[in-house]
């Protein structure tokens, strides 16, 4: 009533990296409400400055371990385009199934080790033995499949030694592919499950809609990686070429987050799959666009909760491009990855990929065959301010109930954007 | 018979070496079934509390709050245990920030705001607390950690095995990338993870840090990458990459 009353979480769990939320309560009124991100900083674009080209991606992939191929794979694009290389398509296209490898992880890992716990009211994915053994397992087997996708393509599950500035090692060889594609009926039986999982029941947790999105697009095909963004706000479109993301983009330095906050045009937005599905959804493979239309309500309710649901529908669609993939590279083989040379050793550069969690931006200047200048976007930071109004919304919605009951439905916000915390502070 | 009782926690890092537990998909509910885990925030809501047995503790201490964890984490565990290069040997960001670094280092990247962080240099886990074992890797390998976690348990010292990434590079037959003239790191590297990076081809980066001997090999390696015509500049960028500990490549690997 006219006291002041904090609501706590300091050190939030089944997220990847620090963070807690602090919401104050004064006369029943929410004062303020923070997403505090007290992850370390490591200096990434220090380290990468005044470092030879062909060191870079080794070190930034550290910046992340659950997108490390993300951060590889969008370095050596950002240097190949500063220094004017250009690679083969058996190259280009054998990135894009690492890269469709480690979205299969990530979505997994997320799905049901980090968020399902929550819809079935438990503390762990472990928690869910004996109960949903089968649903635990599947999971687990769809999380095997997207980390054997990486371990074949790129040599390991994280920070992986191919591919590198040019093309890639020795590859994978044919027979290892045709072992990814064993997987997949499996890998589609999980991501069906998943969406009757995330598409069911919800959590009960006030939420609003979410109105700002940003993702990679690209016009022949739905965009887990790109040359231009767009920008979804409450209907209305606007394409970003990425040469222009530091004019749209602005990031600025909060005192409770070592990582900073963005915003275009002061407003907050949205990365991920649930950006992604509402900026580029009629692009989704024919069964995935099944998926979506079954669940169409849900996501179109565009909350949090609809961002797992959406990854649940992305999952789908990454298994039918990864069958059509490796169907289409072993058709070509041997495949020509031979790393292919650079036309100069000074430029600009700029690399854009859809990492798990959204939008992954590396822009380097190269000069002398050196990276002196480097910046690097993460798709956490990106949206670390859409993710505080939700808290501030749901805090709102809750306010005067007890703090013990507050807590732990806040904590699912954050969960459902599926935060890389590690990767937001760098 | 009671389960021994486990704490898995990260510092600052990528958390790698914890993501390589999880990514024992096949075997994961074993450890529940082997351990209590009392703590494990990444994968567990809540924590019982009390002691342990054992922690798991992966990342660098780069924050005043990564310090207060490590120490109460010290305090309640009988035995802690480093996983991964950032908690071995400090990590990656060990070279984006050291003493004279930090200051004009954090106001580049934060400005004025810089005063609300309370960051410190990246160091190792055995610089601020004793350390009962290291397990070297970036990521770690699970199995090392499986191995080396049940031997612990039952007071078995885990055998510490020191050979070179090339003894593994060879026992695979990989055609030798020293000799070709790439810049690999295998003489100087501890082995253990199959030399994954040569055997595609890739020359190896140092990530499981050096040999024990590690800084008297340097120079003799130098020389041999001189031999194959590459430049010092070159030569010192390669090696302070995971190698900053030492006081040779510390000099010249200042990021101006």
């Amino acid at each position: 009533m006219g006291k002041k009353v904090t609501v706590n979480q300091p050190f939030l769990s089944r997220v990847e990296g620090h963070g807690g939320i602090t919401v104050d309560f004064k006369n029943g009124e929410v004062s303020e409400a923070h997403v505090k991100i007290f992850e370390g900083s490591r200096y990434f674009e220090k380290i990468a400055t005044g470092r030879y080209v062909e060191q870079v991606p080794e070190l930034v992939c550290r910046i992340c371990s659950i997108c490390s191929a993300s951060h590889k794979i969008v370095s050596i694009q950002a240097l190949e385009d500063a220094l004017g290389i250009e690679v083969s398509k058996d190259t280009r296209d054998l990135r894009k199934l690492l890269h469709f490898g480690g979205l299969l992880e990530s979505h997994a890992l997320h799905l049901f080790l980090l968020a399902l716990p929550d819809y079935e009211g438990v503390p762990s994915a472990l928690h869910l033995l004996p109960r949903m053994e089968r649903e635990y397992h599947m999971g687990m087997e769809l999380k095997h499949l997207g980390n054997r996708i990486q371990e074949i393509v790129g040599g390991h599950t994280i920070h992986m030694p191919e591919p590198v500035l040019g093309g890639f090692g020795s590859g994978p060889t044919a027979g290892a592919i045709t072992e990814i594609l064993r997987g997949i009926d499996a890998g589609l039986e999980a991501a069906n499950r998943a969406i009757d999982l995330f598409g069911g029941d919800q959590p009960e947790i006030p939420l609003d809609e979410i109105v700002s999105f940003v993702s990679a697009s690209d016009d022949e095909e739905y965009a887990y990686m790109g040359r231009k963004l767009v920008l979804v706000r409450e209907g209305k479109r606007e394409e970003i070429p990425l040469g222009n993301y530091l004019h749209r983009l602005h990031e600025k330095v909060v005192p409770w987050s070592r990582a900073k906050q963005c915003t275009v045009d002061r407003r907050s937005f949205m990365v991920g799959a649930l950006a992604r599905v509402t900026v580029n959804g009629r692009q989704l493979s024919r069964d995935a666009l099944g998926s979506l239309q079954s669940v169409r309500p849900m996501i179109e309710k565009r909350n949090a909760l609809s961002n797992n649901l959406a990854q649940a529908v992305e999952t789908v669609d990454l298994l039918n491009r990864v069958r059509e993939l490796c169907l289409t590279l072993l058709g070509r083989f041997p495949l020509n990855l031979k790393p292919q040379t650079r036309v100069r050793e000074y430029g600009e550069g700029f690399g854009l990929v859809e990492a798990p969690r959204g939008t992954l931006i590396h822009h380097y200047r190269v000069e002398n065959g050196k990276v002196v200048w480097a910046n690097i976007l993460t798709p956490t930071a990106l949206h670390l301010a859409s993710m505080e109004e939700r808290v501030f919304y749901t805090a709102r919605s809750l306010a005067g109930k007890d703090p013990d009951e507050i807590r732990p439905l806040l904590e699912i916000i954050p969960r459902a954007y599926d935060p890389c915390i590690s990767c937001s502070v760098h | 018979m009671k389960r021994p009782k486990l704490l898995i926690i990260g510092l600052t890092g990528c958390w790698g070496d914890q993501l390589s537990i999880l990514n024992f998909e096949r075997e994961l509910h074993l450890l529940g079934e082997l351990f209590e885990i009392v703590s494990w925030p990444m994968a567990v809501t809540g924590d019982a509390g009390g002691s342990v047995d054992v922690a798991l503790v992966e990342g660098s201490v780069c924050t005043e709050e990564n310090l207060r964890t490590l120490r109460k984490v010290r305090e309640r565990a009988a035995k802690v245990i480093a996983i991964g290069n950032c908690a071995t040997w400090g990590g990656v960001q060990y070279l984006g920030a050291r003493e004279n670094d930090l200051e004009s280092l954090m106001r580049e990247v934060y400005g004025k705001p810089a005063d609300y962080f309370d960051n410190l240099v990246p160091a190792p886990l055995k610089k601020h607390v004793k350390v009962d074992l290291d397990i070297l890797g970036c990521p770690v390998e699970p199995e090392d950690v499986l191995d080396k976690l049940t031997a612990l348990l039952k007071g078995i010292p885990p055998t510490r095995r020191v050979f070179p990434v090339c003894v593994q590079c060879k026992y695979r037959e990989n055609a030798c990338l020293l000799i070709e003239g790439k810049p690999c790191l295998g003489p100087i590297t501890m082995g253990g993870c199959n030399a994954r990076h040569p055997s595609r081809g890739v020359p190896c980066v140092g990530c499981r840090g050096p040999m024990p001997d590690g800084e008297s090999r340097i120079e003799a390696y130098s020389n041999i990458l001189k031999e194959k015509g590459l430049s010092e500049d070159f030569i010192r960028d390669k090696l302070s990459a995971f190698f900053g500990v030492f006081e040779g490549v510390k000099e010249g690997a200042d990021n101006g």
